[in-house]
């Protein structure tokens, strides 16, 4: 964890969060692959969210989900994650860790600070706890996931310095 | 310092005194006057020149419609173009008056009154005509492009403006009373509400004049006041002050500019501008209306200005323009300006209304008879002359007599029009309403509302009515909000567009459009020579064309437009008004999108390691790459080219390529998937290989390439371009999901999961070695294109035997968390062995030498793989592959297309460039046939000489014939056409 900005009213963290991507058709092998795996019963619902203590699994499209480590997992094991998946045909998973970079936004000022770079919608009525969405941060493909208290978002890694900073001028202009 | 002239206005801090400067002049005024309030404060009515007739002009107005008083802020970068009407001065503010030299007062231009016959409607179009083309070219264009343009291009500056995007139920637009009303109403609903003001202090006709007595028993002042507190307070309305609305666009999205340093210089540290972005669902525009003036002999002359303006500047800047104007109207608008003026202990000195004394308020006539106010009635002025400014005002009389009255100031109304600009732009119809003599808001297109003076409804008394009526859909507060008024008026209006002169001269005019100097007899001229459509006259004349897009006079254009063609002005419709509604910055336009922050950045893994070791960065796509690593600052591009090149043919390099695309294939019939996708065929492949392969578009041309490692039947692993990474992911998933949906198989993209180095050379087999020495790299244990999967050190790589080079070489994949380790390792192991990082005009070179070609510079779009030669790319027994079909039309088997050769100058000392023209014969005579292009072109080391790849028509079987390059300089160079493989044909080093 490293921690971008606090100031402003808002506090912005970079987390060292992995993640698997799962592609499949949510048939009952599937899910029950996901469910004995990781105790997590995929959503059906797009852009829906299920989670534990240990990881949060979203619905990003009708044949793909993420699965984000919020504890952090050894390498081993999360390759035999992957190998366990990638036995069944019908599924592909591919492990995304260092594909991505996560940041955390938290603090009263979080909706006006992330609205200098986006047109989205962050308001209860429109993006509700425990959804996700996908949408252009500062032109660049995010993924948010809400939460009570805070959001979750990430996007591609080579982005990760021109985000920061462009987060870091959204908190002080 | 003449003594200010200063009145009562809470809006004007009479105690803070500012000094600006004005043409070089120290001008005084108070904190809260804009430019022009403080300088009608000093008496300066004079304050820049005409467009084409350079004519003196003064303030027209006391707001954002201003035509005339446009000032350029030289302590702003020099800021062009900036209504002084609106502009807030601040202590060391610098003004300077546009469109004149060598001074305000004596301005050279004004000569252009004496040539206005030269100048009348459309004579830019008809410099079109002659009397030759090249008056055109020689004289005409250098002239009007030296004259055109009113101020001059700001200096650059970095200019600090952001964007802000909300999200609401409802947007209002204007506070004024029915903006503050409307959102008073709802108060503590359940809609997210946004009220936006172009003001400082809310409360717009209120502040502005003096219409109003009482609102629900409170002074207007003070219901303002409370009425902004409960607002403020409310949990659902956020205010925006200072903040114009200046585009309506479609679906409810708003586009609005905020001034943030209003009043103040602009700061370098702190955000001046802010462009807000609002998406909502309900638009309430309260943005009241705007009055037009009337066209007379000179109506253009400084202390000319619109009635509801000087009643502006009496009641919101404390300022009055003059003790005696002389007030003309046809309309019941300008009432409340008397009353104003009386009130501030004068009276007008004449009063002319064009209207019969019986179509006159009976109030009007009380006032103006218990303050012996001279009256005209049934009367028009004729026209006004002066010098600099308005002197003598020439007046018509019911009877017809004439008769002059000395005055320095003329107010003007020619009737109010609703603002429709932002209900136009939002695509709401418009209707012509024959009683108001003005167009109003009748069918919106979106959910709009329009309340109040926008809506066209000019009865104070019932603003509250209508917002009942109007707003129940959002199960607002009932108001029954008591408006008691200083004039009792029921708005009525004369028709009265435009007075003809009572004699004509070269230099008086009649003026339909200030900003554009377009007169009565321009639009006439423009309708006698057939533009009697209004969007042609519109174009032809410039009418209303300006920045302030006729805002105080298009309707007129209209009214005078339909009595010469004899027509109701809604027959003759009306013209669109476009966003913006005011000029707004290109800075606040790209906000912080500019400078560092220009286009997003990608960055490999390993950046930092380039960064620290001098590498001049490309950017390829969004990506930065490096370029080629100098040794030191004196080292030239070329130099160090030739140096990394011959380094890898005789050592080795590496090459960060982390930014090639990479796609993991997946599922059970992934196999037929790879094989409809690119041209190859992949069945015989065995798992643990490699393949380079194509994929085409559906019309059979060139779209990407790459190397598929197979790891299984269902399984693969394709890397693409690192410029159509995306690209080939969203084909495949196009294909997967519409074209063969019955095809089992999954992508994901894995280019940023991995970082990739292309180590080459010959010393790259004891590098990697000495790096990875659990693994053998023997020929036979590795052979040519295929690929191993490995743990090093707790964690997953890949390492395929293939290059780009040309020389023996690998490609190494490892997740990019840990890419650092690995580049380490092989600069510490490789330091022994020669081995050196290279950039991408060396990996561009060596690839060159070996006829390797790159997507985007070697094709266009329109090649196909025979033209490549790459026929053997090509899966000969597939039943289908994408773009297969398209590779047997009339057009791709003909032999004469271009097609890819290599090219060698004749005179090794001749250099090639990339573009040039493949042509056969040795002097050029235009039009000379061209043969083709050259794509690719460098200086070889190994070679010794320049070298180059071309597209050339039937290029496969010039081989071995000479022809020419043509030179940008007419010149051209002797070459030979040989096959594109420049080193090592028989690819000995490739597995060695």
């Amino acid at each position: 964890m490293r921690e971008v900005i606090r100031s402003n009213e808002v506090e912005i963290k970079i987390l060292p969060y992995q993640q698997i991507i799962i592609r499949g058709n949510g048939n009952s092998e599937f899910n029950n692959t996901l469910n004995k795996l990781f105790k997590l019963l995929p959503p059906t619902d797009n852009l829906r969210i299920v989670l534990n203590e240990e990881m949060v699994l979203s619905k990003l499209s009708f044949d793909q989900w993420n699965l984000i480590f919020i504890k952090d997992i050894k390498e081993e094991k999360l390759q035999i994650f992957i190998e366990k998946l990638n036995k069944i045909s019908g599924i592909l998973a591919t492990n995304f860790s260092d594909a991505q970079i996560f940041f955390q936004i938290k603090g009263q000022n979080t909706y006006p600070t992330l609205n200098k770079l986006t047109h989205f919608d962050f308001r209860e009525k429109s993006f509700k706890p425990l959804t996700a969405a996908q949408t252009l941060l500062a032109r660049i493909d995010c993924t948010f996931i809400k939460f009570d208290d805070s959001i979750l978002f990430s996007c591609n890694r080579s982005f990760g310095d021109y985000l920061e900073d462009r987060l870091i001028d959204a908190v002080n202009f | 310092m003449k003594e200010l002239k200063t009145n009562s206005s809470p809006f004007v801090n009479f105690n803070q005194k500012i000094s600006f400067l004005f043409d070089g002049k120290k001008i005084f005024g108070f904190k809260g006057d804009t430019i022009a309030s403080a300088l009608l404060r000093n008496n300066i009515n004079l304050v820049g020149r005409s467009f084409k007739y350079h004519r003196p002009r003064g303030i027209y107005t006391c707001g954002i419609e201003e035509p005339n008083a446009l000032v350029q802020i030289i302590s702003e970068y020099s800021e062009p173009n900036t209504r002084a009407t609106i502009k807030k001065i601040y202590e060391g503010m610098e003004v300077e008056s546009q469109n004149r030299w060598p001074s305000l007062d004596n301005d050279i231009g004004s000569i252009n009154s004496l040539f206005s016959p030269l100048f009348s409607a459309g004579f830019y179009y008809k410099t079109f005509m002659g009397p030759h083309k090249s008056f055109w070219k020689k004289i005409y264009e250098p002239i009007i492009r030296r004259a055109a343009g009113l101020g001059k291009p700001p200096k650059e500056f970095k200019a600090l403006s952001s964007h802000l995007h909300h999200n609401v139920d409802i947007v209002i637009v204007g506070a004024g009373l029915n903006g503050l009303l409307a959102a008073k109403s709802l108060i503590n609903t359940n809609h997210d509400i946004l009220l936006v003001d172009f003001d400082n202090h809310l409360g717009g006709i209120i502040n502005n004049s003096a219409k109003i007595l009482s609102i629900d028993n409170q002074s207007p002042k003070e219901w303002v006041k409370s009425t902004v507190e409960a607002i403020e307070k409310s949990k659902n309305i956020k205010i925006l002050k200072n903040t114009l609305v200046t585009t309506y666009n479609y679906i409810n999205h708003l586009i609005a500019v905020e001034d943030k340093h209003v009043g103040s210089r602009p700061s370098e540290n702190k955000v001046n501008n802010i462009l807000h972005k609002m998406r909502t669902n309900h638009v309430i525009l309260c943005n009241g209306h705007i009055e037009r003036f009337l066209s007379f002999q000179n109506n253009d002359l400084p202390g000319i200005m619109l009635a509801s303006s000087f009643e502006k500047y009496i009641c919101r800047y404390g300022t009055l323009p003059s003790k005696e104007p002389v007030i003309f109207s046809n309309n019941s608008n300008s009432n409340s300006l008397i009353y104003s003026i009386i009130n501030q202990g004068y009276k007008p000195k004449a009063y002319i209304d064009s209207r019969s004394g019986e179509n006159i308020e009976p109030e009007l006539f009380d006032l103006i008879r218990k303050h012996d106010i001279p009256l005209y009635t049934n009367s028009q002025i004729k026209g006004v002359s002066g010098r600099k400014r308005i002197e003598k005002i020439l007046i018509e009389d019911s009877t017809g007599g004439l008769s002059e009255i000395h005055s320095d100031f003329l107010c003007v109304s020619g009737g109010i029009n609703p603002d429709v600009h932002l209900f136009t732009q939002s695509k709401g119809l418009l209707d012509w309403d024959e009683k108001d003599l003005t167009y109003k808001p009748s069918k919106p297109f979106q959910p709009t509302i329009t309340l109040g003076s926008a809506s066209g409804q000019f009865n104070l008394e019932k603003v509250s009515d209508e917002i009942n009526e109007k707003l129940k859909i959002f199960k607002n507060k009932v108001l029954d909000t008591q408006i008691v008024l200083n004039t009792k008026e029921s708005y009525q209006i004369e028709k009265l567009w435009e007075i003809s002169p009572h004699k004509s001269s070269m230099w008086s005019k009649s003026f339909i459009d200030l900003q554009n100097d377009v007169t009565t007899k321009d639009i006439r001229q423009a309708i006698s020579e057939g533009f009697d459509r209004i969007e042609h006259l519109k174009r032809y004349t410039t009418n209303s064309m300006g920045t302030d897009q006729g805002k105080i006079s298009s309707i007129n254009a209209l009214g005078i437009v339909s009595d010469l063609l004899d027509k109701k002005v809604n027959e003759v419709g009306t013209t669109i008004y476009r966003p913006p509604y005011a000029p707004l910055s290109f800075a606040a336009i790209a906000g912080r999108n500019s400078y560092e922050f220009y286009d997003p950045e990608r960055k490999s893994p390993i950046h930092q390691w380039h960064k620290d070791n001098g590498a001049i960065f490309e950017d390829v796509g969004q990506w930065k790459r490096p370029w080629y690593f100098p040794l030191n600052s004196s080292e030239s591009m070329h130099d160090a080219v030739q140096r990394e090149s011959k380094n890898v043919r005789e050592f080795a390099g590496v090459l960060d390529g982390s930014t090639l695309g990479k796609i993991e294939i997946k599922g059970k019939d992934a196999l037929s998937f790879m094989n409809l996708i690119y041209t190859n065929s992949f069945s015989k492949m065995k798992p643990g290989s490699a393949r380079y392969a194509l994929m085409l578009g559906e019309d059979g041309m060139v779209k990407d390439d790459g190397i598929i490692s197979k790891i299984s039947e269902e399984h693969f692993i394709a890397t693409t371009t690192t410029g159509g990474a995306a690209t080939v992911l969203g084909c495949m998933e196009e294909y997967a999901q519409t074209e063969w949906p019955n095809l089992n198989v999954y992508m994901n993209s894995i280019t940023e999961q991995f970082a990739t180095f292309n180590i080459s050379g010959p010393k790259t087999r004891e590098i990697m070695n000495k790096v990875f020495p659990e693994i053998d790299f023997s020929n036979d244990a590795f052979p040519f294109m295929t690929f191993q999967f490995h743990n090093y050190q707790g964690m997953q790589i890949r390492i395929l035997r293939a290059s780009f080079t040309g020389e023996m070489g690998y490609e190494i994949y490892i997740p990019s968390k840990n890419a650092a380790k690995i580049w380490d390792q092989l600069h510490s192991f490789g330091k022994d062995f020669g081995l050196i990082p290279y950039g991408t005009e060396t990996m561009h070179l060596l690839r060159a030498e070996k006829g390797y070609i790159i997507i985007g510079q070697d094709t266009d779009g329109s090649i196909t793989p025979i033209d490549l030669g790459l026929n053997w790319t090509i899966g000969k027994t597939k039943q289908d592959f994408l773009g297969k079909r398209s590779l047997t039309r009339t057009d791709t088997i003909r032999t004469d297309r271009k097609q890819l050769v290599g090219i060698t100058p004749s005179n090794k000392e001749d250099h090639l460039t990339e573009g040039q023209h493949i042509i056969l014969n040795q002097i050029i005579k235009t039009p000379t046939p061209m043969l083709g292009h050259i794509t690719s072109s460098y200086q070889s080391p190994t070679l010794g000489h320049s070298f180059g790849l071309a597209v050339i028509k039937d290029g496969h079987s010039l081989i071995g014939t000479k022809a020419f390059a043509s030179t940008p300089d007419q010149k051209t160079i002797p070459i030979e056409i040989v096959k594109p493989v420049f080193y090592d044909e028989e690819n000995k080093r490739l597995v060695s």
